[in-house]
């Protein structure tokens, strides 16, 4: 009985949640969300740019008491772990500070791991090899998944990219080509109205 | 006694812990993320005191059609089910005339939502099918792998979407560089032969 309650205990423990959040950040203005935290929690902040203007960004970390702990000029993506020291609400900003025009959407996820219970339970003689294995299982499951959420954000960039960069193909030769033909027949008009003229005089 | 309150701490901790941020007076700030289709999305929102302003909590479905409008005046809960993939939005908005306050008020939201698997109630199904606390991790464990494999399959359909348009921009670019030198060709020529009728006919040459 004590063991599957020390068993439903880790269980439920490291059911986190790792979600991938876009965000929009307007030109000349900082985005900032809060989460509170405990202390000796392993907290990582994961960071892309999706798109706007030069695909960068100024990511900023603060801890509760307002100390910065993390932060970095004009990043396109960027990966940031840290311990934190205190319970209490941490910051994570983003600011579009370069940009005057242009807004930007940032997608981030920030997961957290351990927590300050995990060292009074960890107990691992307690668990039979079949926990133990699930229990790896899981933190294994938890990082497969956070490579295939980054993953996927990737992907959408690199469609959008795509997507553009054939349309802008398209559509830049269409004008060329009729800039073209109108270049050259404006020369040839311009000529003959220069001899026209001249036959006049 | 003392396993139970660990039990209790630790049940607290597994929790999603919440995410919050400001929102001021006569603006809409959007959180989204691209959802599977038929994945059942469940979360909840709260307004953090000093309560100063009441937004209004709005969910847009890709096609920023509205899927769920609530009043943020009590800590509420939402569900709903996708119906195609794509970036859903969930929204704060300010944007209705509120009794106008000093300018500068901002009101801190607390909001979280889960989808796909983390959403499904999995003690309920322990006790539906009489699972134990192993069976039932292990049980959520394999339907999460069978999500990623959908998942996976998904992204590498789209990844040949991605390709076909790579080789399309690749084989345009050769293309309507060649249509654009038989053009250059072609007007310098019909120039030059246009140029020398014109001048035989005024007699120039």
């Amino acid at each position: 009985m004590k063991l599957l309650v020390f068993s439903l205990i880790l269980f439920s423990f490291f059911v986190s949640n790792i979600n991938s959040i876009t965000i929009t950040v307007p030109p000349n203005s900082k985005e900032c969300v809060f989460e509170k935290i405990d202390k000796r929690t392993s907290v990582t902040l994961l960071y892309q740019v999706v798109s706007g203007g030069g695909m960068d960004i100024n990511p900023e970390i603060s801890e509760p008491d307002g100390r910065v702990v993390y932060r970095r000029d004009r990043e396109q993506e960027g990966k940031f772990t840290f311990l934190s020291r205190s319970v209490g609400m941490y910051k994570f900003c983003f600011g579009n500070e370069m940009s005057h025009v242009t807004s930007k959407q940032v997608n981030f996820n920030i997961q957290l791991s351990g927590g300050h219970s995990n060292s009074e339970i960890a107990k691992k003689e307690h668990l039979t090899p079949l926990e133990n294995g699930v229990l790896e299982l899981q933190e294994q499951l938890r990082s497969i998944l956070s490579e295939q959420r980054y993953l996927k954000v990737r992907e959408h960039i690199h469609r959008n990219t795509t997507e553009s960069t054939n349309s802008r193909v398209l559509w830049w030769n269409f004008l060329q080509t009729f800039l073209l033909i109108a270049i050259s027949a404006t020369q040839i008009i311009y000529v003959r109205r220069i001899f026209e003229r001249r036959r006049r005089i | 006694m003392k396993l139970k309150n660990l039990l209790f701490i630790v049940c607290l901790l597994g929790l999603v812990t919440a995410l919050q941020f400001d929102i001021g007076q006569r603006e809409e700030k959007c959180i989204y993320e691209e959802i599977e289709h038929d994945s059942l999305v469940t979360g909840d929102f709260e307004l953090m005191d000093p309560i100063l302003l009441h937004p209004e909590f709005i969910i847009y479905n890709p096609q920023k059609q509205v899927i769920q409008k609530k009043q943020t005046n009590q800590p509420g809960k939402f569900a709903f089910h996708t119906d195609q993939t794509g970036d859903y939005h969930f929204c704060f908005s300010t944007k209705k005339p509120q009794p106008s306050l000093q300018s500068g008020t901002i009101q801190r939201v607390s909001f979280n939502y889960k989808y796909g698997i983390a959403a499904r109630d999995y003690e309920d199904i322990a006790k539906k099918e009489h699972l134990g606390p192993l069976e039932r991790e292990i049980r959520k464990m394999q339907d999460q792998v069978l999500e990623i494999h959908t998942d996976i399959i998904y992204a590498k359909g789209r990844e040949e979407a991605m390709r076909n348009t790579n080789e399309s921009t690749n084989s345009r670019v050769m293309w309507f560089s060649i249509l654009s030198i038989l053009v250059l060709f072609t007007t310098g020529i019909l120039q030059v032969y246009y140029l020398k009728g014109f001048f035989k006919k005024r007699k120039i040459i």
